[in-house]
């Protein structure tokens, strides 16, 4: 190997690594910031529908999971709207191993079953889904509000699912 | 036709009239071939770590480096890391012997091939470290065994359980593949195996896009991903299969001539069409399938050995086994497949004015052919045959003619070996010095059995010629 061609391979690998870093980390910074002002909007509504006191450290938890892996679609949507009783579909929360969307039915401003449906692929993710999601929905379930604590070691999981379920509450109206 | 000096890469003239080049300028041509062709070196060595560097930016671009936090989410993102530098491996691997026209230019075919094994064992580690970490990382995250993680997965995905195909069929072909093994197997159990490969890397493309969230649908990863895979898979097609199919019924080429040169060697004329436009220099090789029932299946590489021209080429077959023995009762008008041009021993490898030409046994063919279609002013070229006896000189009367011909020196070396030296006992203590004084300023190339060329290059160290002036050519088959 002449020094000419070492040089220059590592220079163009380090420089192409460098990039990939840039964009990785200009990518977290804009998840960041637009999680944050989206975790703040709804948290102010869900104190307003929810009528429950939402704590700073609950808050911190929601947004410091979510920020940099979790992209969210804001496309909710409402069906099934009877006397009583609705149900709100939240929004679809993305990352890298699929993404999930949790759908709601609140009877008498009750928040009563809650499903979800999920696009992961790989068996991995489904069981920690499957091992999580019963926890969280408890936990939801007796708190009535999506200001729960993430289950450890399905961070990302809690993530979506309370962000989604979070976006459903929202359009209570 | 005009220029008997490499005045542009590609290809220099196969002149078969060589009137002396002014010497100026001549050394002057091939020390810009040889600049260029380090040149090209660097340019494929760089992209080749490019490749590589960019599978793993790619997961840093994904956010990568956020994905470091637990033990879990560590070993998770190594395991990631493994897999994304393997099949970048993996697809260096293919294009290095997809017969890519700059890469053999450049490295030569046996190099790409050498380089190829070389970066094969890297990948069989980083597959396994791959397949190890990941199952790790999962149960440090999901807080389960290894073992449940892998029936678990095994359960759930059927992406997963192809990849865990392909991974064992790796693993045969590499070991398989492994020098010591190879020389067990006939070539086409060997070729078979290889095949395998094409079913692994198959079978292990949909969990690349289904189980990893890297390259998901709709994420630029994926298209960056998806154009790598392509781009190798479209070279081995363009390269392995369709040029040589359209070269086979371009030039239509029969044999027309079977030759005895020796007690166990023939020249097999090969005539055809328009094969100025095969490209072919005195001293490349082709893969070679002669249409007999017999014959069909066996692909065999050998070199020209003559410059050919637009209408014939020459190879000079040694009986060296049952394929090769049964190339000695080639009929003529028997209908020939070619794969090829492949190969820089040729003119194109040139990178000073001078040359020594050394070869032993059946590798004097191409150093026959390489002594018609190189340039070189008289007195400015040296020729080596060595053989145990004097039958096993191939060719050596049409050697003896050309180098009167160019003013070319010859030495003979027959009998025994001296030792481990690469010169017979008649010559013992000879070093390439003794045949050519001014070999530090020329190209050497070298042509013959391994352990023969191993002598040969070793003397060519000791005797300090610059290791990107020697040049050979090795046959594994």
């Amino acid at each position: 190997m002449s020094t000419r061609r070492t040089s220059a391979a590592a220079l163009a690998s380090v420089g192409i690594l460098a990039t990939g870093w840039g964009i990785g980390t200009a990518h977290g910074k804009t998840l960041t910031s637009t999680t944050a002002t989206g975790t703040g909007a709804s948290t102010t509504t869900a104190a307003g529908t929810t009528s429950k006191t939402t704590t700073g450290a609950a808050a911190g938890t929601t947004s410091g999971t979510t920020s940099g892996t979790t992209t969210g679609t804001t496309s909710g949507t409402t069906s099934g709207s009877t006397a009583g009783s609705a149900t709100y579909v939240g929004s679809r929360q993305s990352d890298r191993w699929g993404s999930l969307q949790v759908t709601v039915t609140v009877t008498s401003g009750k928040i009563t079953p809650i499903t979800y449906t999920t696009t992961a692929g790989d068996g991995k993710s489904l069981s920690i889904e499957a091992r999580a999601t019963p926890t969280l929905k408890s936990e939801v379930l007796a708190a009535q509000s999506a200001q729960v604590s993430s289950v450890s070691g399905a961070t990302y999981t809690s993530a979506k699912y309370l962000t989604s379920l979070q976006s459903a509450l929202d359009q209570i109206g | 036709m005009s220029t008997t000096y490499p005045t542009t890469i590609g290809r220099p003239s196969p002149a078969t009239t060589h009137p002396t080049p002014a010497p100026g300028r001549l050394a002057a041509a091939y020390r810009r071939q040889g600049a260029r062709r380090e040149l090209r070196r660097d340019l494929l060595t760089v992209a080749g770590w490019s490749i590589v560097a960019g599978s793993v930016a790619l997961f840093l671009a994904d956010g990568g480096m956020t994905q470091f936090g637990t033990i879990g989410d560590a070993v998770t993102s190594l395991g990631i890391i493994a897999g994304l530098v393997a099949t970048a491996l993996m697809c260096l691997m293919l294009l290095l012997t997809a017969r890519v026209p700059v890469i053999d230019q450049t490295l030569g075919q046996d190099r790409a091939t050498s380089l190829h094994a070389t970066i094969g064992r890297g990948m069989v580690f980083g597959l396994l470290a791959h397949g190890v970490l990941l199952l790790l990382g999962y149960s440090f995250t999901g807080r389960i065994t290894p073992i449940k993680t892998f029936t678990g997965l095994w359960a759930d995905s059927t992406d997963f359980r192809w990849a865990v195909l392909a991974t064992a069929m790796l693993a045969v072909v590499g070991i398989s593949s492994m020098v010591a093994v190879r020389r067990k197997y006939p070539y086409e159990a060997w070729f078979a195996i290889h095949l395998t490969t094409y079913a692994a890397i198959a079978a292990s493309l949909p969990h690349q896009f289904s189980m990893s969230g890297l390259f998901a649908e709709g994420k630029l990863e994926r298209t960056f991903w998806m154009l790598l895979l392509f781009a190798t898979g479209a070279a081995m097609l363009a390269f392995r299969v369709i040029l040589p199919v359209i070269s086979t019924l371009t030039h239509r080429l029969t044999v027309t001539a079977v030759t005895p040169v020796g007690p166990d060697a023939v020249s097999i004329e090969v005539t055809g069409r328009k094969l100025d436009t095969l490209g072919a220099r005195g001293g490349q090789w082709l893969n070679w399938r002669f249409l007999t029932p017999a014959l069909a299946l066996q692909p065999h590489p050998f070199s020209l050995s003559a410059d050919p021209t637009d209408r014939t080429m020459r190879i000079t077959v040694r009986d060296l086994g049952a394929g090769t023995a049964r190339l000695q009762h080639l009929k003529p008008g028997t209908k020939v497949a070619v794969e090829g041009p492949y190969g820089m021993f040729t003119d194109a490898a040139r990178t000073r004015d001078k040359v020594v030409l050394v070869g032993a046994g059946i590798g004097i063919a191409p150093i026959r052919a390489l002594l018609e279609s190189t340039s070189f002013a008289p007195g400015h070229a040296v020729v080596i045959l060595r053989a145990h006896t004097a039958d096993e000189l191939y060719l050596v009367d049409e050697i003896r003619t050309l180098c009167a011909q160019r003013g070319a020196g010859l030495h003979l070396l027959v009998g025994p070996r001296a030792w481990d030296s690469w010169v017979s006992t008649s010559y013992a203590g000879a070093q390439l010095t003794d045949f050519a004084p001014w070999v530090r300023e020329a190209d050497v190339f070298v042509c013959g059995p391994n352990a023969w060329m191993d002598a040969v290059l070793a003397n060519a160290r000791e005797c300090g010629i610059p290791a990107s002036q020697v040049h050979d050519e090795r046959f594994t088959w």
